[in-house]
């Protein structure tokens, strides 16, 4: 990859990336330093990876840095589980569908919610989901369905009906 | 596999993600044409896809742009400036050593009128000018012969690769062959052959490696250590006459012996002091060769 492509990633993935930590940390500074961390990874492997595979890279370097960034701050949950408390926020009542979903992805596991962000951000499919999270298609498959089948149930509960 | 009422979720959340291909995708529309019911579910599950949110991005992407030749241009303006820092610093160092030595040499000429005489312009230049090139040590060579036989004395001119701290005796009685078998020179036009005076056997100068005048100076108040021998026996002994000696690698006594002479050699650079002990030494044996 040229400077010049390096710097075409920057422009264009560099947003995404952020959004994706940003939306499972929840904390700005620590997603900047995790997407600092990512294209400086790139930026170093970059005779090794085209521009057309850079954006995956990116994730995938990006989402292992946050994996590790997690288990740092705590043991990470099982895949699958569904934790039935908030995460210590203060729960304000949803008025618009969009508060209600971030409502119920924070409720999600942080795997679930990763495939979640991947999948609806960035539009992964399955296998490249897969191909990031090294997790098989079927386990994505299963972990994400798991994860829409919880956010359904949060949505259709009765307090947060639109 | 097909679709049915206990699995039909996974279907609407596969066709929901867009992981069905037409086929699957038809074959879920016909189920849902059959069972209207489950219609509802699939908006549920395609309004649970989350849209990014515009406003959130990554402020500073100037950090992460690269620029390799801005890069380079930094890296190149940074060396030349610190090599044009240090060029600076040496020159300024330099200067001052000069005019450290030129006061140094003003203080000795006060402290020795005898010698003021031969530097009248002192007060204004460190050292008198007097050109020369070449680092070149005229050494003793044994002496072939002396006035009674009415041969000559060979001066020779030996250049001496002294850098690595070899008093020139010592070099030549290591490497006699390296001394005066392969890299003898010539005596330089301005050097006469002058017979050798009876008492004298060997007439030895050094090179001055330094050049500056504390060296040569002693009883000056400067730094004596500089002047002691190292370890090097000077052929003082005997009969032997020496003229100048290796500044800072000679002893006083024979700095003296120059002093004596009514010379001093005040160069700065050790190059052109040279010239002045092969002066002082054809001087000197002129003056000697007169006597007898």
């Amino acid at each position: 990859m040229t400077e010049q492509g390096f710097n075409n990633c920057v422009e264009q993935h560099a947003d995404g990336l952020y959004r994706f930590i940003c939306k499972n940390l929840r904390n700005t500074e620590d997603a900047r330093d995790i997407v600092q961390n990512s294209f400086e990874i790139l930026w170093k492997r970059r005779a090794e990876i085209t521009e057309n595979k850079a954006k995956a890279y990116l994730f995938t370097v990006g989402y292992h840095n946050m994996i590790d960034h997690l288990r740092k701050m705590k043991p990470i949950s099982l895949p699958g589980e569904f934790r039935e408390e908030s995460r210590g926020t203060i729960k304000q009542a949803p008025v618009q569908l969009k508060a209600i979903l971030e409502e119920a992805l924070g409720r999600l596991t942080d795997m679930q919610r990763s495939l979640v962000l991947l999948k609806d951000y960035e539009g992964y499919s399955y296998e490249e989901i897969g191909n990031i999270t090294s997790l098989n298609p079927s386990q994505v498959k299963v972990y994400l369905h798991r994860a829409r089948l919880k956010m359904k149930d949060y949505m259709v509960k009765k307090e947060n009906v639109i | 596999m097909t679709i049915n009422e206990h699995n039909y979720e996974e279907w609407l959340i596969s066709f929901a993600d867009g992981e069905l291909n037409s086929t699957e995708a038809k074959e879920l529309m016909n189920f849902l044409e059959a069972n209207p019911r489950f219609k509802e579910e699939l908006w549920l599950f395609q309004s649970l896809k989350l849209i990014p949110d515009p406003s959130l991005v990554y402020q500073d992407k100037a950090s992460l742009y690269r620029n390799l030749s801005k890069t380079r241009l930094l890296h190149s303006r940074s060396w030349i400036l610190s090599a044009a820092a240090v060029l600076l610093f040496l020159i300024a160092l330099f200067i001052k050593k000069q005019a450290e030595n030129h006061h140094r040499l003003n203080k000795v000429a006060q402290q020795l009128p005898a010698i003021r005489h031969l530097y009248p312009d002192l007060s204004r230049q460190p050292a008198p000018s007097r050109s020369s090139s070449g680092t070149i040590a005229m050494v003793k060579r044994p002496i072939h012969h002396n006035r009674d036989t009415g041969n000559s004395i060979s001066i020779a001119l030996q250049q001496v690769n002294d850098h690595k701290g070899h008093n020139a005796d010592r070099y030549v009685k290591r490497k006699p062959d390296l001394a005066f078998g392969k890299k003898e020179l010539l005596p330089s036009p301005g050097l006469q052959i002058i017979p050798l005076p009876h008492h004298l056997t060997a007439i030895r100068v050094g090179i001055p490696v330094i050049g500056t005048p504390e060296v040569i100076l002693p009883n000056s108040g400067l730094d004596k250590n500089k002047l002691e021998p190292r370890g090097v026996s000077m052929p003082a002994e005997g009969n032997v006459k020496v003229l100048a000696t290796i500044p800072g690698r000679g002893t006083g006594k024979l700095i003296t012996e120059a002093l004596k002479l009514g010379k001093f050699f005040s160069r700065n650079n050790p190059l052109e002091a040279k010239n002045d002990i092969v002066q002082v030494a054809h001087d000197e044996l002129i003056k000697m060769n007169n006597n007898q």
